[in-house]
């Protein structure tokens, strides 16, 4: 067995039969879909009113990919987040960005979108174009070289879990340029970090420092306040990360992994709870930064979105404050992004949770701790 | 509607790529009728997607992320009730009996036995060639997990393979980063 592992999985997909492409068929797949999708929305807005006057929401026969009924928001705020010390709950539907109470519609659909203490930064059309509003006044900021999406913004636009700033690697021509540290309060760029052509990932934001893994190198550290780059062992970024209290750590799978860089962000629902999970979703535990031990309980009767073949992705969306964070709970299958969505705020310290956004239907997105 | 020059773009397309982008989804799966199905839901995504997709020198990559993440929710999904199996997923080749279409099967029996995301980190990087950072960029995920996901992916394939495999990769060193 000497040949290369690339020459020997080109072999075993040669011997795949060919593939004949239908598109006539393909074209009527597509057109049945959307018809659904579009009777699906209209079937939501009734169920959602139906919820409303007798105080249960019951979301079924439309032919939508939903067949689990989702609870309405809860009657009571029995999560109440304190509203001084809070970032404001962030997602968009379509072009309807929400900013907390607030409203601001995009020019396209939004593909993807972050949060800061400020407010909200978002690319609509797939473009790289960077948009940021506090949902009274909205401007670009900048131009992102590789396109952020939901599932692929992860070092490609990066924000901290607080403050205020916003890392991107910047679009120059064709050619991608330098990081871009930008900082929402100020409403101006405050560095620009030259990384070269090769590879990197923003490993951590805190409020006035950027932690990069260039890995070729040894870890760097950009210190906003004087602009200077220097390197950092991984001991400097653990004691930098311990230092904030939004933080979750999960175990490594294994030695290979790096445990700073497996947050707890994906989740499983095992009856009323919601268990942390690894990228495969095989359960993980995650510990808060005190060490103990996540545990997440859904309201009764909670059932998260699923597709009728079943299957859900449910991630932490971002935090709210330092004892709540948001999960985005969605139908999986691969959408981009899911068509079905609920957002749920838990209170880390004795793992309640509830239901803030039900049973959204169009394209959905929220922010994505990855 | 759907306009005729969305559909005849769309099928010059889906022509040029429904071959490669299948060949791609057999890997991740293993088996031609789910591969086949794979690459059909990724094409309709993106002929959904089509008015949105503006940059046309993008939509191979965009289709094959489809593949690629669609492949890891479908695996996803069905985990809960299967478990892998000890068995080919495919018949060998009738009439290649001799030691290379062997090899060839045992590193797919391999490949299938890996978690799904290292199974995709592995392909995107040894089969698509992509370098580090566009697997990221595919999957999702930051470089520094593309890598620990496939160092996971091989030392799986490793332990099922036995010690031949190190030569195998051995020979494959050129892969770029």
């Amino acid at each position: 067995m000497t040949e290369p592992l690339g020459r020997l999985l080109e072999r075993s997909a040669d011997a795949a039969p060919g593939f004949r492409v239908d598109v006539p068929s393909l074209v009527a797949a597509a057109d049945r879909r959307q018809r659904r999708r579009r009777l699906a929305a209209g079937g939501a807005c009734l169920a959602v009113a139906a919820a409303v006057a007798v105080g249960a929401l019951a979301v079924r026969g439309t032919g939508r990919p939903v067949p689990e009924p989702a609870p309405a928001p809860s009657p009571a705020p029995t999560v109440a987040v304190d509203p001084a010390a809070s970032r404001p709950l962030v997602y968009a539907e379509g072009t309807t960005v929400h900013v907390g109470d607030a409203t601001v519609t995009a020019e396209d659909p939004v593909a993807f979108i972050d949060v800061t203490d400020d407010g909200v930064v978002y690319e609509s059309s797939l473009d790289g174009t960077l948009w940021f509003t506090d949902g009274t006044s909205t401007a670009v900021i900048g131009h992102s070289g590789p396109a952020a999406a939901p599932t692929l913004h992860l070092g490609t636009v990066t924000t901290g879990d607080t403050g205020s700033l916003v890392v991107w690697r910047d679009r120059d021509g064709r050619r991608a340029g330098p990081l871009t540290v930008y900082d929402t309060s100020l409403r101006e760029v405050v560095g620009r970090i030259p990384v070269g052509v090769e590879d990197w990932t923003v490993l951590f934001v805190s409020e006035d420092e950027v932690y990069l893994d260039p890995h070729s190198t040894r870890l760097r550290r950009f210190d906003v306040a004087t602009g200077h780059t220097t390197t950092v062992t991984p001991a400097g970024l653990e004691a930098a990360m311990a230092r904030h209290t939004r933080m979750l750590l999960q175990a490594p799978a294994d030695t290979v992994e790096r445990p700073l860089h497996t947050p707890g962000t994906s989740f499983v629902q095992v009856g009323h709870r919601l268990v942390p999970a690894d990228a495969d979703l095989d359960p993980r535990p995650v510990t808060t930064l005190a060490g103990d031990a996540l545990r997440l309980r859904l309201p009764a009767g909670y059932s998260a979105p699923s597709l009728a073949t079943g299957g859900s992705v449910i991630r932490m969306s971002q935090w709210l404050d330092d004892d709540h964070v948001a999960v985005w709970a969605t139908a999986g299958g691969g959408d981009l992004p899911p068509q079905t969505s609920d957002l749920l705020v838990c209170r880390v310290p004795d793992g309640l949770c509830r239901v803030e956004v039900a049973r959204s239907a169009g394209d959905y997105v929220a922010p994505w701790r990855g | 509607m759907r306009r005729a020059s969305d559909v005849a773009a769309f099928s010059e397309f889906a022509e040029a790529c429904g071959p490669s982008l299948f060949r791609t989804a057999y890997l991740m799966v293993g088996d031609h009728q789910l591969a086949q199905d794979l690459v059909q839901e990724a094409l309709v995504k993106t002929l959904i997607a089509w008015p949105r997709l503006h940059d046309r020198a993008n939509l191979a990559a965009y289709t094959r992320r489809i593949v690629v993440t669609t492949s890891v929710s479908w695996r996803r999904r069905r985990s809960f009730h299967e478990r892998p199996s000890d068995h080919l997923p495919e018949p060998r080749v009738a009439g290649d009996p001799g030691e290379e279409v062997v090899t060839h099967d045992a590193v797919m029996h391999a490949l299938l036995a890996v978690p799904p995301r290292q199974r995709a980190a592995i392909v995107l990087r040894y089969y698509e060639d992509l370098t580090e950072a566009q697997a990221a960029e595919v999957l999702g995920c930051s470089v520094g997990t593309v890598k620990s996901q496939v160092a996971a992916g091989l030392k799986h394939m490793r332990a099922d393979l036995g010690p031949s495999f190190d030569e195998t990769l051995a020979a494959g060193r050129e892969v770029t980063s």
